[in-house]
């Protein structure tokens, strides 16, 4: 341990200086050999003993801005410590300055984090001793405002700076710059190195108006800024090297690469205020630069169904800017392609006619399955694809190549593809099954535009299910239109419901009837009543028309009809009662045959049984005969007598002729049948086409109802509306349904103007009439 | 000054500057033996209008029937007719010619008044009872009023309303037809025109008609 010169005279600046400067000195240079508690005090006692001191002894040149020989304050001496200071700190700066010239790159480096780190501990011990000047002079010389006064430590850091960093900065910087491109070219660096660098660049931003604060200034400047720019470089010319030689896909995964490394980059050793700026750096120059060649290759992927490889494009351009607007595009126009292209396959393997509804619902199924789950995988489910996803569906679904016909196809396809789900079958699906099978119809059912052909094909076949109970299940019935429900809300469904409502009614009816016959009928009229169960329907409820052919109801049942009547118009007077023959059925035993001893269950048509009937009396009639006796007209009479003679229960005289006037039909007791039961009741497909050109048909009344009650609804609130705003609301209101075309709206308020419950005021504006 | 005062008003007026009697006797002059007490029947109407140099064709017969509070076509009620007069301060068949004169020239160059003319005619022609407006009738009654003010469209229109659209005319469309009379008058052409607008079917199908003959 060097001998330290005794404590110096408390008013002689430059002993005591002298002296105070031995001490610094060592801990600047040799702090690592440790201080002892007396040397250590003795600076501390020096400091304060000048501070406080009531007068100086000038005695020499070494005193700093001298102010001549008088007596001076206490802040006066703190001054000249303070300049002295700075002078010594100059000094040893300079030194470094001059050693550091024979260091270039990562020896520079490493002697620069060397100096600071010696520079910086000292600073703190020398802040600590120099504590009383802190305390007085320098907040009194603070607190009066004074520009470019430190605290101790701070000074160090100010005097690096000025004397030292402003001069090498740029040579650390080309080190640390080489270091990191060494890394980036796959070396393994230091990265410690880089780190202190940052902190100490970090640690020499100072706020001028506080110096107890930092900023990031020095170091954005100095560092970030050279950084920053060097990363743009490399960038820009590694990605376009890497381009020139490889695929796109390769670049990719190679930008993928690239920025997850920066990322970890600014993790390991970089400061954390870089990685914005630096991930917009790199995201401009692998991105944004290359972002038309990738956007190029984005249709190859589409086409390829490369879904990894979309998802990276997909994050990639999603980093940028309007990345992904021109992908959307694209996109949009694929799924609308891929749509169109499969229905224009399945239409070509199958005429319109038998074009099963299955085979299509399936087709359109596959096209939005495929690609939901592409934008799910590789786009995240971003709002904008799933919007792009929506609209080409959209498209695909109204208007394609089995829609050319009628744009109304889609939903009378897909209501019959819902029919034959929840009808009974021998396939029929599993419970688990048929619901996921309902809600891919609710899939399709979205994009549908004309929401009105679907409820109302839905509402008739519906109604068959109920009336022949036809249906699978009450409860995937139940869930269906619980679903519609769902999707288009009440009053879509409101008569769905009912229809179901007066199942349950008419299950209650027939309970109370046959309750009702037990207790006014005698017994032998018990015994010789026809069994019968009836279904009660609300006309307004259900889509089923009157029967179009005059009918003589047979003797046989005239009983139960009126009994019936009697009894319903007892509980409900002034109810009307119309009897829908065409939809009625029932089972007659046969006992003709001779080949069989059980007799037969014929199952037939009410206007079958009354043809079968006739033969209880004669066996064999004209046609005539029987056409005067049912009272049917030809259209019913022939297709029921077609089914008699094809199935051999009656014979045609003469036999190669076509059933009409001026044959004769015979029962053949012949008739021979493996089944005891027999069903004759088969539809008519002639009947079935006409059922469906009139749901056509009715679909247009019902659209001009629907349209003119949504104009009188929005004119009677808002009860002035300029004629276009109104045209738009009507669209908005009508749009679930189906999407209205504007003449047509316009026909319909012209039809109101003259209905007299609209008045144009003027040239534009509407008024409602109450 | 309370002379000059009222000589300014009644000017305003007219109602003191005519002879309400003489308008009673002129009224009973021309009505004929089998027309009610107050009323100037078709025959009457027609003899008056030739009195005073009328021609039917002129569309300043409208003009004159709205200022007489016309009931219906070739018909005057005494009160339309005394009223009517002594508002347009005319008493004599000299002062009535001058007056029909400047009836005339308000149907040329008054666009309001016109407009105001168009507008009452389709009331006044209707059939009593009914909503709208017999299709030739109203062709006529275009043509008479719409003649050199439709742009050169008035044969084409009334062609097309009596060949393709061939249904009764309600007031809206006839009402419409002369704002669109006017816009036609701006874009003879039609290339203007907008169906999304709010013009009547009718009219967007006159105009879907012109554009398929034209191209």
């Amino acid at each position: 341990m060097p001998l330290h010169p005794q404590t110096p005279n408390r008013e002689d600046l430059e002993q005591t200086w002298m002296y105070l400067e031995t001490g610094i000195s060592k801990i600047m240079n040799d702090l690592q050999e440790g201080m002892d508690m007396r040397a250590y005090m003795g600076i501390y006692t020096a400091v304060h003993n000048f501070c406080t001191s009531q007068k100086a002894v000038n005695s020499s040149s070494t005193s700093l801005h001298h102010q001549g020989g008088v007596h001076r304050g206490a802040h006066l001496l703190g001054e000249d410590l303070y300049n002295n200071l700075i002078h010594y700190l100059s000094a040893h700066l300079a030194g470094l300055k001059q050693q550091s010239t024979q260091f270039t790159d990562e020896a520079l480096l490493a002697f620069y984090i060397r100096e600071w780190d010696r520079y910086t501990t000292a600073a703190k011990y020398i802040n600590h001793l120099f504590r009383y000047l802190n305390r007085h002079w320098v907040k009194r010389e603070m607190d009066e405002g004074k520009k470019n006064i430190y605290d101790v430590y701070t000074l160090h850091l100010v005097r690096w700076k000025i004397d030292l960093f402003d001069s090498v900065q740029r040579h650390v910087m080309d080190g640390v710059l080489k270091l990191v491109e060494k890394q980036r070219n796959g070396e393994t660096i230091e990265t410690a190195m880089v780190k202190s660098i940052v902190d100490s660049f970090v640690s020499l931003g100072l706020d001028e108006n506080d110096s107890s604060k930092s900023t990031l200034e020095v170091y954005r400047e100095y560092f970030e800024k050279p950084f920053l720019e060097s990363t743009n470089n490399y960038y820009q010319f590694e990605s376009k090297q890497f381009v020139a030689e490889n695929s796109v896909v390769e670049y990719m995964k190679k930008a993928e690469t690239r920025l997850s490394e920066e990322e970890g980059r600014v993790h390991v050793y970089l400061h954390p205020d870089i990685m914005v700026p630096l991930m917009k750096t790199c995201q401009r120059v692998l991105i944004q630069e290359h972002a038309p060649l990738l956007r190029d290759e984005f249709q190859v992927l589409l086409n390829n169904d490369r879904q990894d490889d979309l998802k990276r494009m997909y994050n990639l351009l999603s980093r940028i800017t309007d990345g992904l607007e021109p992908l959307r595009t694209k996109f949009e126009a694929h799924v609308r392609k891929a749509g169109l292209e499969a229905i224009e396959k399945v239409a070509n393997e199958n005429t319109d006619d038998n074009l099963e509804p299955k085979v299509y619902v399936d087709a359109l199924l596959e096209v939005h399955e495929k690609y939901s789950s592409l934008v799910k995988i590789a786009f995240k489910e971003d709002t904008e694809f799933v919007r792009s996803l929506d609209n080409a569906c959209r498209e695909f679904v109204n208007r394609n190549k089995v829609c050319k016909s009628a744009s109304s196809k889609s939903p009378e396809l897909l209501a019959k593809y819902a029919d034959s789900l929840l009808k009974k079958s021998a396939k029929a699906a599993e419970e688990a099954d048929l619901e996921s099978k309902l809600d891919s119809i609710m899939t399709v059912f979205k994009y549908v535009e004309d929401k009105d052909v679907f409820q109302k094909f839905y509402s008739r076949m519906l109604a068959k299910r109920l009336v022949h109970a036809t249906s699978a299940s009450d409860d995937a019935e139940t869930s269906m239109i619980g679903k519609l429900k769902d999707a288009c809300g009440f009053e879509y469904t409101n008569k769905l419901q009912r229809m179901f409502q007066d199942m349950q009614i008419s299950k209650d009816l027939n309970d109370s009837y046959k309750e009702w016959m037990n207790n006014t009928l005698d017994e032998d009229a018990l015994k010789t009543a026809v069994d019968f169960s009836i279904q009660v329907l609300g006309t307004s409820f259900w889509p089923l028309t009157p029967p179009n052919t005059p009918f003589h109801i047979p003797q046989v049942i005239t009983k139960t009809y009126d009994r019936f009547q009697t009894f319903y118009f007892q509980k409900h007077s002034g109810r009307k009662l119309n009897w829908l023959w065409h939809l009625c059925k029932g089972d007659v035993k046969a006992t003709f045959a001779k080949s069989s001893k059980v007799p037969f269950t014929f199952h037939v048509s009410t206007y079958q049984m009354a043809i079968l009937l006739m033969f209880n009396d004669a066996t064999s009639y004209s046609y005539e005969e029987i056409e005067t006796t049912t009272g049917l007209s030809r259209d019913y009479l022939d297709p029921s007598l077609g089914v008699f003679i094809k199935a051999k229960v009656l014979n045609l005289e003469p036999a190669s002729g076509k059933v009409g006037p001026g044959t004769t039909l015979t029962l053949n007791t012949d008739f021979k049948s493996k089944k005891i039961r027999v069903n004759l009741n088969m539809a008519v497909r002639t009947e079935q086409k006409q059922e469906a050109e009139d749901t056509h048909k009715t679909i247009e009344e019902d659209r001009k109802l629907l349209m003119q009650s949504a104009i009188v609804r929005i004119m009677k609130s808002r009860k002035v509306l300029k004629h276009v705003v109104l045209v738009q609301e009507t669209i908005a209101q009508i749009k679930s349904r189906f999407t209205p075309k504007v003449p047509d709206i316009k026909k319909c308020i012209d039809i109101l103007l003259e209905k007299e419950y609209l008045e144009r005021l003027d040239g534009e504006r509407l008024g409602y009439l109450a | 000054m309370p002379l000059t005062l009222d000589r300014r008003y009644y000017h305003a007026t007219g109602t003191a500057a005519v002879n309400v009697a003489a308008l009673h006797a002129l009224f009973d002059e021309y009505r004929l033996p089998g027309d009610g007490a107050d009323i100037l029947s078709i025959g009457a109407t027609m003899a008056y209008f030739e009195a005073l140099g009328l021609q039917l064709e002129d569309p300043t017969v409208l003009a004159l029937s709205k200022a007489l509070d016309s009931p219906s076509m070739g018909e005057f009620t005494r009160k339309g007719f005394v009223e009517g007069w002594s508002q347009l301060g005319a008493d004599t068949s000299d002062k009535m010619k001058e007056k029909i004169k400047g009836l005339r020239n308000s149907m040329q160059t008054d666009e309001s008044f016109f407009k105001g003319v168009y507008l009452w005619t389709f009331g006044w022609a209707k059939p009593e009872g009914q909503k709208s407006l017999p299709l030739e009738s109203a062709v006529e009654w275009w043509k008479l009023l719409l003649h050199n003010r439709f742009a050169g469209h008035l044969d084409r229109w009334t062609d097309f309303m009596t060949s393709e659209w061939c249904k009764s005319v309600s007031k809206d469309t006839w009402n419409m037809l002369y704002d669109f009379s006017k816009f036609a008058q701006g874009d003879p052409t039609l290339a203007t025109y907008d169906e999304m607008a709010s013009w009547p079917s009718v009219i967007d199908g006159y105009v879907e008609h012109y554009r398929g003959e034209e191209h």
